[in-house]
């Protein structure tokens, strides 16, 4: 029964007590709260936490201020409605890089395309290669040309421009003399032997005949 | 599902991407841009480089796989970008490291976009004088806002190194401004 008396004091000592906190505090004190303080501020307290909770604090974080803040301590400054402009820059770059993406890219044709022309270049530097190799074979040494393989026009328009105009004069009457002058005597003593050959050619003929024609007409 | 979460959600849909990026911008457009403005110093850079960095986000939001929160793999890519553009300057413009880091902030105090007194003049100098990982703590933390938590995410150093850091940098700016 006193047990039940204490409880019943104890529920309303908390009631009385709730409400006579605030009551207190005007009493003596002269505090007051607005209309319905308690009510709005339960509310506000939730959606905070449940805010927080859902969304993390950083999304949520007023932001505003960041610039200010930079201006004030860095002295560092934006120009006006620059995010704004700013955002539709960056929405048009990456509409711009969409479209440029979506472009089918050119098709090149076979002999064109990067592995052929490789193959081709491969091609043509052996088909090179080859062509070089078979000259240089073929090709004499500069001390195996005979004198005769050297065409007397070629070496004088291209020595002509390096060598002095005496030497120049020198090789040159030397190649006449080389050219015309032995040549032409190697040609004229030819010529002499060949007429002394059919002379003593002719004689013995001419002796042969007789011999052949003075046996017949003695013995017949 | 978080607010953040939903926002990647978006991101990765295709139907929903574009709407849910504009959503992204408004969100971080502030934020990163003076993070990047820090690093590269001059508006017309940081421009260039906010822009490089939402169009790279835009192009690899579907590879972001949620292992570290969207404003830190946001945060990330932007110091990248800041720290590309930067390399590519400095091969064009300077012979040597010395040049760089006089120049950078001459260029500063001479942008169109800078109106600071002699004391952030100062500020700017002493907050030079820090070493790039003592610069980028208290940027973060003082000028960027962010808590400790997620600047330890971002760059990957413990809570407690980095309040010691960014109270040591305090102290040595709270020093010299009044020397």
């Amino acid at each position: 029964m006193k047990k039940n008396t204490s409880n019943k004091s104890d529920k309303k000592f908390l009631k009385k007590g709730i409400s006579d906190v605030t009551q207190l505090h005007k009493e003596y004190l002269g505090t007051g709260i607005p209309a319905d303080y308690f009510e709005t501020s339960k509310l506000s307290i939730l959606n905070k936490i449940k805010s927080e909770t859902t969304t993390g604090k950083f999304l949520i974080e007023e932001k505003s201020d960041i610039t200010k803040h930079h201006k004030n301590y860095l002295g560092t400054e934006i120009p006006e409605d620059y995010f704004k402009k700013s955002k539709s820059s960056i929405l048009n770059a990456i509409k711009e890089d969409a479209l440029v993406e979506q472009k089918p890219k050119k098709q090149l044709v076979f002999y064109l395309r990067p592995q052929f022309k490789f193959i081709a270049a491969a091609i043509l530097f052996l088909l090179t290669l080859s062509i070089w190799l078979q000259n240089s074979e073929s090709k004499n040494n500069f001390d195996d040309i005979t004198i005769e393989e050297l065409a007397l026009e070629d070496d004088v328009l291209i020595k002509s421009l390096l060598v002095e105009d005496s030497d120049l004069d020198e090789f040159t009457d030397a190649t006449l003399f080389n050219e015309v002058v032995v040549k032409a005597e190697i040609k004229e003593q030819k010529m002499d032997d060949l007429i002394l050959n059919s002379l003593i050619l002719e004689d013995s003929l001419l002796d042969n005949y007789m011999d052949e024609e003075l046996v017949e007409t003695i013995i017949l | 599902m978080s607010k953040e979460a939903e926002l990647v959600a978006k991101l990765q849909n295709p139907a929903l991407k574009d709407t849910a990026f504009s959503e992204l911008l408004d969100v971080y457009q502030e934020r990163l841009y003076w993070h990047i403005r820090k690093i590269v110093q001059t508006h017309e850079n940081a421009d260039d480089v906010l822009q490089n960095t939402f169009i790279r986000v835009y192009k690899s939001i579907n590879n972001f796989q949620e292992k570290s929160s969207l404003h830190t793999w946001m945060y990330r890519i932007a110091y990248n970008e800041s720290m590309r553009f930067l390399e590519k300057n400095k091969k064009k413009s300077y012979d040597n490291i010395d040049d760089v880091k006089s120049s950078k902030l001459e260029v500063l105090f001479e942008d169109e976009y800078f109106n600071g007194d002699e004391i952030q003049k100062k500020l700017h100098k002493i907050i030079d004088s820090f070493t790039e990982k003592q610069k980028r703590v208290f940027h973060l933390k003082y000028f960027d806002d962010l808590s400790f938590r997620q600047i330890s995410e971002l760059l990957e150093v413990s809570e407690s190194t980095l309040k010691s850091t960014y109270y040591t940098v305090v102290k040595i700016i709270e020093k010299k401004i009044l020397e």
